[in-house]
């Protein structure tokens, strides 16, 4: 059975997004997402990384990106979260997903990362293909 | 069943503030904005301060909808 992702777009907003859920031992959260074909990166934001209780004194930073203009630390989680969809038939879907997080360079900079960046590399590893229709305002994931 | 129906609610959210972003950039535009059933429940242009606010009255952050609102000027690209 194939099992479809809805994306939300209208007309004033064009970006592909819908909410996952994100499950780690230590903790869990919600999360809007925006799929980003630009991206070759999976990448969540910082405060979501605080709520799910991740260790991330203990994680090395990486090089530095810019997201949305600002300065951030790119953090490697060795480990995989688990990322839940719901299903257009009202089913859940879950991953285990390593993805990379986004943590500001100063805490008080004007734009901050709030979205998670479903990227590429999700897109391949997890075999989805991405369907949209902007003029009629649908798209979806499927599996 | 209660997974499900948080999901419900919050993909609700995220609909109602795509479908209404125009008339809430017009009062929000260049804040961060916080939903929950279909409501802005609390603003601020700092997102460290709204995230205070927040825990201040009780919410719990990880299952509230927070957006970037731009300005009419400004357009939201993630690499720049």
């Amino acid at each position: 059975m194939v099992k479809k992702i809805s994306l939300i777009n209208t007309p004033d907003q064009n970006d592909l997004s819908n909410i996952v859920s994100l499950r780690s031992i230590r903790g869990s959260t919600y999360v809007d997402f925006v799929v980003d074909t630009g991206s070759p990166l999976t990448i969540i934001p910082f405060q979501k990384a605080k709520e799910l209780n991740l260790p991330i004194k203990d994680l090395q930073g990486e090089e530095n990106i810019r997201l949305l203009g600002t300065r951030h630390k790119i953090l490697k989680f060795p480990k995989g979260l688990t990322f839940t969809f719901l299903c257009e038939d009202g089913e859940i879907l879950s991953f285990d997903y390593s993805p990379l997080i986004a943590k500001p360079c100063k805490e008080d900079e004007n734009w901050v990362l709030t979205e998670l960046i479903i990227g590429t590399d999700f897109l391949r590893e997890k075999g989805f293909k991405l369907f949209c229709d902007m003029k009629n305002n649908m798209g979806f994931l499927e599996e | 069943m209660e997974l499900v129906n948080l999901f419900k609610r919050k993909i609700e959210d995220l609909r109602w503030f795509k479908l209404n972003f125009k008339s809430i950039q017009e009062t929000y535009g260049g804040s961060y904005i916080a939903v929950e059933d279909l409501e802005i429940i609390e603003h601020d242009k700092n997102y460290s301060y709204l995230l205070e606010k927040l825990k201040n009255a009780g919410y719990d952050t990880s299952k509230v909808l927070i957006k970037k609102v731009p300005n009419k000027k400004e357009f939201l690209v993630y690499y720049g």
